[in-house]
C-alpha cells in the first residue's frame, strides 16, 4: 500500500502491510486528492454521524477508523478488497481475522423461517456471554432479515427483474476471539448501496423520527439500527445477483468500552456482467 | 402461539397497558384501542426485541392516545435506545417512570440490569443518583452506560 500523509502515524505498521497491495493508496479526508477505487480513507475520531455525512461528502468507497486492536487487520482486507473487489463475495472471505470460536449457516427460504432463525442465531451468540453481543445480534440480524427477505425481492421486481424464485439468503455468523462477524447474503443483487448510506446520512441529520417512513414499505430506519450496533458495516452488490451485508461486532467489552471503538464503513460494488 | 402479547385493563380510570415479546413487521396494535382515555400507564418490562418496522407500529399506536396523560414502566434497555435515538417513541407531555440500567464488573465480566424508579434513582430534573450494586460473588459493579447519551431521555 502507498500510505500518502495523513494524520495518522503509520510508520509503526509492518513491512507486510507496506508491501501489500501496492496499487492501493491510503489517506486521510483532508489529504486525498480524489478518492478512486483503490482508495482507503483513515481516521482516528469521527463519530458515527461524522463519518457517515463525509463518506457521502467524499463519494468514498472505504473509510477505515483507527482502533488499535484491528487497524492493521483491517488495513489488509481493505486492501484485498480494493485490489480484487469479488474476493469480498467469496464464501470463505473472513473480516475476523483471529481463530474460529463458532461458525453458523442458516439459510433462509421465507418468512415462516424467522422464528427458526432467531432461535438458533440467539443459541449462538449465547456463548459469547455477553448481553450486549447478544442485544446487538438480534437487533442486526432483524434488519438484515428484512432487507434479504421482503426488500431484496420488492427492489428487485421494481427494477424489472428476477420475478422467479431465486435461491434461498444465507445468515451466517463467525465468532472470533475478540469479534463477531454477521453476514446476510440474497441472491437478488438489488440493493442500492449509496442510497442505502444517503439515507443513513439523513437519519442521523435530520432525525430518525423526522424521516420515519410511515407509510407502506419499509421504516427506513434499519441502516441505522444496524450501523450503530456494529463497528464495521461492508456493504457489497454484485448487480443483480448477488448482495452481502457483514457487520462486525466487537466481543468481550462493556458498553461503555464498546462507545468508544470507532466504526467503518464500506462499499463494494460490482457490475453483474 | 403469538410471538407478542398486549393486555389492557382499565384500574380507576388509568388504562393499564401490558405489552410483551416481539415486536416487528407482524405486530398488530389496531385491534388494541387506546383512544380516548385521560391516563395510561405503559408496562414494558416484557419487550425481547424489537425492529424499525416495530418501532413506527409502535409511534402510530401510541399517537392515536394523543390528549391522554401517559407514562412508561420498566423500560428495558433496548426500550431506552428508542426512546433516545427516534423523536415521538416516548410522544411529548409522556414521562418514563421507571427503566433498567446495566450494570457491569471490569474484572469479572458480571452483568446485572438494575431498576431506576423516579423519586429514587433519578428525579424530575434527571439528576440521577445510582445505588450501589454487587455482582453475585459480592464484587463491586458500575453503571454500564455512556451517561450523557442513556439518559439523554431525561433531560428533555
Amino acid at each position: 500500500m502507498k500510505i500518502q500523509q495523513t494524520i495518522l502515524d503509520m510508520s509503526a505498521f509492518s513491512d507486510k502491510l507496506l508491501q501489500s497491495h501496492p496499487e492501493v493508496s491510503v489517506y486521510d479526508q483532508v489529504s486525498v486528492p480524489e478518492v478512486h477505487p483503490k482508495s482507503i480513507l483513515v481516521s482516528n475520531q469521527l463519530s458515527a454521524q461524522d463519518l457517515v455525512s463525509l463518506f457521502v461528502e467524499k463519494n468514498a468507497k472505504h473509510w477505515v477508523q483507527h482502533n488499535v486492536n484491528w487497524f492493521e487487520s483491517d488495513l489488509l482486507a481493505t486492501g484485498q478488497i480494493c485490489t480484487d473487489p469479488m474476493s469480498f463475495f467469496e464464501k470463505n472471505f473472513q473480516l475476523v481475522q483471529s481463530e474460529c470460536l463458532g461458525q453458523l449457516e442458516i439459510k433462509i427460504n421465507d418468512l415462516n423461517d424467522k422464528p427458526r432463525m432467531k432461535q438458533e442465531v440467539v443459541k449462538f451468540v449465547q456463548q459469547a456471554q455477553s448481553q450486549n453481543v447478544l442485544e446487538s445480534a438480534e437487533a442486526i440480524v432483524e434488519e438484515l432479515y428484512m432487507n434479504a427477505i421482503i426488500d431484496a425481492p420488492r427492489e428487485a421486481k421494481q427494477k424489472g427483474y428476477a420475478s422467479e424464485a431465486v435461491k434461498p439468503a444465507e445468515l451466517c455468523l463467525y465468532r472470533g476471539k475478540d469479534q463477531l462477524a454477521i453476514t446476510m447474503v440474497d441472491h437478488y443483487g438489488s440493493l442500492d448501496c449509496s442510497k442505502f448510506i444517503r439515507r443513513m446520512n439523513e437519519v442521523y441529520t435530520q432525525g430518525a423520527g423526522e424521516v420515519m417512513n410511515r407509510g407502506p414499505g419499509g421504516a427506513g430506519l434499519g441502516c441505522v439500527i444496524i450501523f450503530e450496533n456494529c463497528m464495521a458495516l461492508y456493504l457489497g452488490v454484485i448487480a443483480k445477483k448477488m448482495t452481502k451485508v457483514t457487520c462486525v461486532i466487537p466481543v468481550g467489552f462493556s458498553n461503555r468500552q464498546r462507545d468508544k471503538v470507532l466504526k467503518s464503513l464500506h462499499k463494494i460494488e460490482v457490475s453483474g456482467k | 402461539m403469538s410471538k407478542y402479547q398486549v393486555n389492557l385493563e382499565n384500574s380507576g380510570g388509568v388504562l393499564k397497558v401490558s405489552v410483551s415479546g416481539v415486536i416487528d413487521e407482524d405486530i398488530d396494535f389496531s385491534t388494541h384501542s387506546i383512544a380516548g382515555q385521560s391516563a395510561i400507564e405503559f408496562h414494558l418490562g416484557n419487550i425481547k426485541s424489537i425492529n424499525s418496522c416495530g418501532i413506527r407500529e409502535w409511534i402510530k399506536w401510541v399517537s392515536t392516545a394523543a390528549g391522554a396523560s401517559i407514562s412508561y414502566h420498566e423500560c428495558p434497555k433496548l426500550i431506552v435506545d428508542q426512546i433516545n435515538m427516534v423523536q415521538g417513541f416516548l410522544p411529548a407531555g409522556a414521562r418514563v417512570l421507571s427503566f433498567y440500567v446495566p450494570f457491569y464488573n471490569d474484572d469479572s465480566g458480571s452483568e446485572k440490569n438494575v431498576l431506576f424508579t423516579l423519586g429514587k434513582e433519578y428525579d424530575e430534573s434527571g439528576a440521577v443518583n445510582p445505588p450501589s450494586q454487587t455482582d453475585d460473588s459480592g464484587n463491586e459493579m458500575e453503571m454500564d452506560v455512556v451517561e450523557a447519551k442513556y439518559f439523554k431521555f431525561l433531560k428533555k
